[in-house]
């Protein structure tokens, strides 16, 4: 390979659209999963979040570099061939819907009990008053968490280069190893983009808690000002 | 199982309510009656079952056994096909819009302001119109005395006024009688009197209300009658005059007397 500098930084932050796609999907999925599974895994009757919570449990405990190679080849045996990115999605969204629904379950049992009441006692139907009261609330504390855990699945969406997923540590490492006169260039270039996105996470969070009010806790005694 | 409506009728009536959590009974057998535009307070030792028997008015609590009727209908069990089934959850929530409750912890909702909190629900249950909904939470923000705290959220309001928002957020759903348990029990000392005056002035407005409280000045102020609980029961009830300076039984006697009751 004989491109110039420059050409080599442009083609690893070509590769950072496959991280980015990887990243969103599996984010924007498992956020919905996870919120669809919350209403049932806060249900009182053990045997009803029993699935969800093997689910999550199993979910927690794998490693994501097993999930992945794991989905990849299982689809392998069952004769589905899926693309690399596909099976790298699925792998992710098993493993952060497992974290979310545990973080909005959280968030849901952190919402005072006197919430409740209250849109009980104003007569709300049900569905009104999970999705305009208690959801919002729920989602106000989780927003951190949540956060943290987008940060995770980034950075581990480097581990989808096994499975042939064409993300930006792979393109680096393939431009190093037959060019190897740039490394210690490429991969500073390389943590920089993490940095970047990172620091696209921690707007959103900035963004998300300003939004929803984050710090403004419920029932807070001020005096009066 | 509804009587014709008429204004003699006690809007509210509790019939030998017994009600109990696992073995404890902590209602036994409790007859409870409210006439329109009364204003009826319940006093009595902690752990007597009040805040149990006004939770029980909007059902919140569903009695074990015993009859509550509001307004002439019965609504913790209704007539099918001849026989008499406790109403769904559906039934009870039509009969919690009539009932509005204020709680001892305010419970505003944090993520909405004061106006959005007074008119959510009215939009939402009763189809009110967004311009109409803000215009009579207007009013009602300027009786509480707070219009211009209108767009604030609750934690950037004293707890006095999270209580009167409360009270007009209870107040937006136009009940036909309004429940209030502990209001000011959370309360620093110096806003208890700010409260106190809103619900002062409502009574003013023949508005039918059952306080529990500690209020005991208060009760006898505002109150058309007092009812003394004590272990699940009514012990004693009758006109404040009676209950706080002359009351008949020991027990009551006995409680006052331990709150230091003078006046
Ligand atoms: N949900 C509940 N489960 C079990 N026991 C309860 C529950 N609610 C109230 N109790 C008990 O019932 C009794 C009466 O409580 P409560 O009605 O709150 O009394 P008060 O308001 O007069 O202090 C107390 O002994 C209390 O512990
Ligand atoms: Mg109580």
């Amino acid at each position: 390979m004989n491109s110039t500098l420059g050409d080599q930084m442009l083609s690893i932050l070509s590769a950072a659209t496959g991280t980015l796609q990887l990243v969103f999907w599996s984010l924007v999925i498992s956020t919905i999963i996870g919120a669809l599974l919350t209403p049932v895994a806060v249900r009182k009757n053990i045997w009803v979040r029993l699935p969800i919570m093997v689910y999550s449990w199993i979910g927690r405990a794998l490693p994501p570099l097993t999930l992945l190679i794991g989905f990849y080849f299982g689809f392998i045996y069952a004769g589905i061939r899926l693309p690399g990115m596909t099976a790298a999605i699925i792998a992710f969204v098993f493993l952060n819907a497992a974290y979310t629904v545990e973080i909005f379950r959280a968030g849901y049992l952190a919402v005072p009990k006197g919430q409740f009441e209250g849109v009980k006692a104003l007569g709300l139907p049900p569905w009104r008053a999970q999705l305009g009261i208690i959801a919002p609330q729920v989602l106000r504390v989780s927003t951190p968490a949540l956060i943290t855990n987008a940060t995770t699945v980034l950075k581990d969406s480097a581990l989808a280069s096994v499975i042939g997923v064409m993300e930006m540590t792979a393109q680096t490492q393939r431009i190093v190893q037959s060019a190897p006169g740039h490394a210690i260039i490429l991969y500073s270039y390389l943590a920089v983009l993490y940095i970047v996105l990172c620091s696209g996470l921690f707007i959103l969070q900035h963004y998300l808690e300003k939004r929803l009010k984050v710090h403004r806790r419920p029932q807070a005694l001020r005096r009066k000002p | 199982m509804t009587h014709p409506t008429d204004d003699t009728m006690p809007l509210v009536a509790l019939r030998n309510i017994h009600k109990s959590f696992g073995d404890l009974e902590v209602l036994k057998g409790v007859e409870l009656t409210v006439n329109r535009g009364e204003v009826v307070s319940l006093i009595g030792p902690s752990g007597s079952g009040k805040t149990t028997l006004l939770r029980l008015i909007n059902c919140l609590e569903m009695p074990t056994a015993g009859e509550v009727w509001i307004d002439g209908k019965r609504i913790d069990a209704v007539e099918k096909n001849g026989r008499i089934v406790p109403a769904k959850e559906k039934e009870l929530r039509a009969h919690r819009v009539e009932t509005g409750m204020v709680f001892q912890q305010y419970n505003l909702f944090p993520h909405m302001t004061a106006m959005e909190n007074l008119i959510y629900a009215p939009r939402i249950v009763r189809g009110v119109s967004k311009d109409q909904a803000t215009a009579e939470a207007r009013t009602l923000l300027t009786r509480i005395g707070l219009a211009e705290r209108a767009e604030h959220y609750p934690n950037e309001l004293s707890g006095g006024q999270q209580q009167r928002v409360a009270v007009a957020r209870a107040l937006a759903m136009k009940p036909k009688v309004i429940l209030f348990d502990e209001v000011t029990s959370a309360l620093d000392p110096e806003m208890v009197g700010e409260v106190l005056e809103v619900l002062g002035e409502l009574a003013e407005t023949g508005m039918t209300m059952v306080l529990v409280t500690h209020e005991m000045q208060f009760a006898s102020e505002v109150s058309d009658r007092v009812i003394f609980m004590d272990q699940g029961a009514v012990v004693e009830e009758g006109p404040p005059s009676q209950i706080f300076d002359a009351p008949l039984q020991e027990r009551t006697q006995h409680f006052l007397r331990r709150l230091h009751v003078r006046r």
